[in-house]
């Protein structure tokens, strides 16, 4: 059984959100930009790590890059196994708000 | 182009992350930082990214480490890997990580080390603070380290007199340009009165000036100002914290109320905040009032007021020039005013430097000494412990290396876990410092809560903490370089070949010896000068004062001149209380006298012979009391010839003297006084001359460690003062009288409060205070250490014991009976021990020689200490070597045989 944390499961759906191959930077301006939260570099790689040793993602080294100073970027896709932990977590989440939507609603 | 992102943050990031993580991050904010470039949001970034790396690897992530087998193989193998140019923070976590997991597989083993590393270190966390807060470390000035007394200085006698005129404080003041600004002060006692219960509230008449020097303003309402010193100003104060809380109940309407003083209407116009303490070396004032002068006839000397003068060095200029320009300007001074100025100069002290003249240093250095030696132990007990360790770590070191650590690896990584258990037992003892201080702090002495500046600061500051962090780091190399250094010479091979089993035992049994005897060693010093020291105080309170303490109370009394404004009205008072005292049933007799001894207030005088030339200025001095005539009795001053006072010595009769033993023989030699005259004050004095019609025995006035100083007495009826204190002797216990004896003074004027009342037992106490409690806290100290050894003494026996069961067993098993055995392992305990104690004897013997020079009363030759702690360390180490040779005795040689 693959539980999710929180964090875990934010970062899972910012790589559906941005498809395949996606990196460091949208991630963070996207989880930023949706959630409020402005989160380090380290804390989604560390974050991905260990994603990546529980096989629900997968990275490779991509090209560097002039805007990035020569350095190269990491880049990550979700597995089948990330799929499914994603999709058992939503299952959760929506089992557990049934009949409460009112008042979760956002104004 | 923008401004590329902080240098330093980037440093920080090739040095903590490894390589490949650190190219993605890096590259992610540099990225973002094209986009904003935010310095404060590049280093949030930064920061938080080295923090969540760090907390991933102390989890046990980190790309490199991704098998599944087990945490303790993933850390072996992350610490075998070889340096290759990974971050330094990725290492410290790892062995950080590892370190942590070894302290709680083994709570047993941590705990003993936690608390030996807590009792040494809470020792020297309790004593620095003790010892700070005595120097005076915490004074609340502005700079206080520019903030000095300007001390008068006797040129001929080369001696510190304290005060000086107030016109040469002023004069000093316009005349030097390294002195910023010099301000003076002057004690005063004044009944408070107007609310519930007349008191008497110690307080300073101060130079308007003085708070601004010290750089400190009122909490509430306004500190003094210049206008405030004016002859025509109003009458005004400022109150302490304390004052105002204790006796206005902390109303914030105080300022601008009024409050009587000595009968005259005083307005109050600032509350000082809570640390403000006076600059004194006696009683911490509890308000203040200007001193009032007219600048402009400061130049008449005549009658110039004694004032203690305070200084603010201007800044640049150090203590060495503003004393070379001060010297300058006193001799300038001599030359105008030869009368009053001859042989005066003027010494520099910086305030914070006080303590250390009045021997509270060289005490402090004593204990800040012995504490470390505590400490020192301490760490020979957990380097013993450690040691121990590392002969069963020796197969998992020899894995790492195997597996390619290098030497430096290993090292850092032991030292790691040392500096891991320092830190738990420094927090430890941080707490049981905080637990002994609050505990010292909820009895201390009078006499400490009065005179003692930021006594009630007693406790873990941020100084203490700095103090006690570097202590641990310390610590941390002292106790961790031994086995970290013994590991590092392991031969890997056999280590691993034998399975761990006494790799290097020959080795380290030498190891430990030497720890042993080092440990005896030390404690021997300190026992020796604990026992050094108790043996002085002893000594101390077996001084002779020249008078008897028992049964004897004191108090004192201050006539107020708005209702005792002449020396008849005074005489009056003392006269009749006296005779009141004197009645109440159990009461032998009652005197008094203008300073009691050991009430470290003091008065001295000129004096000329009559029929003797002396140069103005150059006038002999001696201590000075004026007496009722009972006082010799009350305090059993023995009279060696002539007479003591009496009821002859009236105001009109004819003006006499007494003299004591010191006086007389210093004067007159073998010579007799009685009949000779003496006038005092000045060669050009117009007193009357005074006929000497007594001697008196010596008095240890001030200190009991000092010979006695030459004392003039005259009967107080000649001499009537406003302040007198009262001596009372009395059948039994005197403190039981305090009550009798304040009514009987309430009879004569219910309105006149009396204060410091206790009794001259009390006092004595208080003059041997730094000594007892040096004393009381070397004995602690002393006693740790003798535990400290104890302990390491048994460990080191235990040890040897385990590592020789084989030949123990050997020999039972071959006919030796288990008496012998026991002999083997006492007697190779002793023999440590015996080397220690000598080895300890000869260094407590220049231990002992340095503290007789700190501290009079220590007598170095002293054979008693030393003889006493030889035997007591080998009974205690016999003791603690019987424990573990017991079990070497009862060892069953067959299944010690068998086991192989």
């Amino acid at each position: 059984m693959n539980r999710l944390g929180a964090f875990e499961h934010l970062l899972l759906l910012a790589l559906v959100r941005l498809g395949d191959g996606t990196y460091g930077v949208p991630i963070r301006d996207e989880l930023e930009a949706r959630t409020g939260r402005l989160v380090s570099p380290g804390a989604i790689y560390t974050a991905l790590d260990r994603l990546e040793q529980r096989g629900l993602v997968r990275s490779q080294l991509g090209e560097p890059t002039p805007a990035r100073g020569g350095k190269r970027k990491r880049c990550y896709r979700l597995t089948a196994k990330g799929s499914v932990a994603l999709r058992d977590a939503h299952g959760a989440i929506a089992h557990m708000t049934q009949g409460i939507k009112p008042k979760l609603q956002t104004p | 182009m923008s401004p590329s992102p902080p240098v330093l943050a980037r440093i920080l990031l090739r040095l903590l992350l490894p390589p490949e993580v650190r190219e993605v991050i890096t590259g992610d904010l540099e990225e973002t930082w094209r986009a904003h470039p935010s310095r404060l949001r590049y280093w949030r970034m930064t920061l938080a990214s080295v923090a969540a790396w760090g907390r991933h690897r102390l989890r046990g992530g980190g790309r490199v480490a991704s098998d599944s087998r087990g945490r303790r193989l993933r850390a072996i193998r992350a610490t075998s890997v070889p340096d290759s140019g990974d971050g330094l923070m990725h290492q410290l976590i790892q062995d950080l990580g590892y370190g942590l997991r070894l302290m709680r597989r083994a709570p047993g083993f941590t705990a003993a080390i936690v608390l030996t590393l807590a009792v040494g270190i809470g020792a020297n966390a309790a004593t620095f603070s003790l010892v700070d807060v005595m120097a005076l470390t915490p004074l609340t000035y502005q700079d206080p380290e520019r903030v000095a007394f300007v001390f008068g200085w006797n040129l001929e006698r080369q001696q510190r007199r304290f005060n000086l005129p107030l016109a040469d404080a002023l004069d000093i003041g316009s005349a030097t340009r390294s002195l910023a600004a010099v301000a003076a002060y002057q004690y005063w006692s004044a009944n408070l009165s107007g609310i519930d219960v007349p008191e008497r509230v110690q307080l300073y008449r101060v130079t308007a000036n003085t708070f601004e020097l010290l750089g400190v303003d009122a909490a509430q309402g306004r500190a003094l100002a210049a206008a405030d010193g004016r002859p025509e100003a109003a009458d005004v104060v400022v109150l302490s914290h304390g004052l105002w809380q204790r006796r206005f109940g902390g109303a914030p309407s105080i300022v601008g109320q009024r409050i009587t003083l000595d009968g005259r209407a005083h307005t109050v116009v600032g509350v000082m905040p809570r640390r403000f303490e006076f600059p004194v070396f006696n009683f911490k004032g509890e308000a203040w009032t200007p001193l009032k002068f007219d600048a402009g006839a400061s130049s008449v000397r005549d009658g110039s007021p004694s004032v203690v003068a305070i200084a603010r060095l201007r800044s640049g200029v150090d203590y060495r020039e503003a004393q070379a320009e001060l010297d300058t300007v006193m001799r300038r001074l001599e030359t105008d005013y030869p009368r009053s100025n001859r042989g005066l100069g003027a010494r520099l002290l910086e305030m914070r430097r006080l303590g250390e003249d009045y021997g509270i240093g060289s005490i402090s250095l004593v204990l800040l000494l012995a504490v470390a030696f505590v400490l020192l132990l301490a760490c020979a007990n957990v380097a013993n412990l450690l040691l121990s360790r590392a002969v069963s770590r020796e197969r998992e070191i020899g894995v790492r290396a195997a597996m390619g650590a290098g030497r430096a690896r290993l090292v850092r990584q032991l030292l790691t876990e040392s500096a891991l258990l320092a830190a738990a037992g420094a927090s430890a003892g941080v707490a049981l410092a905080g637990i002994t201080l609050r505990w010292i702090r909820s009895s201390l002495p009078e006499l400490l809560l009065v005179s003692q500046p930021n006594i009630l600061d007693l406790g873990v500051d941020r100084r203490t903490l700095a103090y006690t962090a570097g202590l641990a780091a310390l610590s941390a190399l002292v106790f961790g370089a031994l086995p970290a250094w013994r590991t590092a010479q392991l031969d890997l091979l056999t280590s691993l070949k034998s399975g761990g089993h006494g790799g290097g035992a020959p080795r380290q049994r030498r190891a430990r010896s030497a720890l042993m005897v080092a440990e005896v060693a030390v404690s021997v010093v300190l026992l020796v000068g604990a026992g050094l020291l108790v043996r002085g105080v002893g000594r101390l309170r077996h001084v002779d004062p020249g008078f008897n303490p028992d049964s004897v109370l004191t108090m004192t009394i201050s006539l107020p001149e708005y209702r005792y404004p002449d020396a008849a009205a005074r005489r009056a008072f003392f006269t009749s209380a006296v005779l009141g005292i004197e009645q109440i049933p159990g009461v032998r007799s009652a005197g008094f006298v203008n300073v009691l001894p050991l009430s470290t207030y003091d008065g001295g005088t000129r004096y000329v012979l009559v029929g003797q030339t002396v140069e103005a200025g150059r006038e002999p001095s001696a201590a000075y009391r004026a007496v009722t005539p009972n006082y010799f009795t009350t305090l059993q001053i023995p009279v060696s010839a002539g007479r003591a006072f009496d009821s002859r010595d009236e105001a009109s009769s004819q003006p006499v003297a007494i003299v004591n033993r010191t006086f007389a023989r210093r004067t007159f030699g073998e010579a007799d006084p009685i009949g000779r005259q003496l006038r005092l004050g000045r060669a050009d004095s117009t007193s009357p001359p005074r006929t000497i019609v007594g001697v008196v025995g010596d008095v240890l006035h001030s200190e009991l460690t000092r010979s006695a100083d030459p004392e003039i007495y005259v009967p107080f009826a000649q001499a009537p003062g406003p302040t007198m204190f009262l001596a009372v002797r009395v059948a039994g216990d005197a403190d039981r009288f305090a009550d009798a004896v304040r009514a009987a003074l309430a009879k004569i004027d219910a309105g006149q409060p009396v204060y410091h009342v206790k009794s001259m037992q009390a006092l004595v106490d208080a003059a041997l205070l730094p000594n007892t409690t040096a004393t009381a806290i070397m004995t602690v100290f002393a006693g740790l250490a003798l535990v400290l050894a104890s302990v390491g003494i048994y460990g080191v026996t235990s040890y040897a014991v385990t590592q020789r069961a084989r030949e123990f067993g050997v020999r039972l098993a071959l006919g030796a009976t288990p008496a012998d055995v026991l002999a083997i392992v006492i007697r190779r305990g002793l023999t440590l021990v015996g080397i220690g104690t000598v080895i300890g004897g000869g260094l407590a013997v220049g231990a002992g020689q340095g503290l007789a020079a700190l501290l009079p009363s220590v007598r170095a030759g002293d054979a008693v200490p030393y003889l006493a702690v030889s035997a007591v360390l080998l009974v205690v180490g016999a003791a603690a070597c019987y424990v573990p040779a017991r079990r070497a005795m009862r060892l069953d040689p067959v299944e010690i045989l068998k086991a192989d």
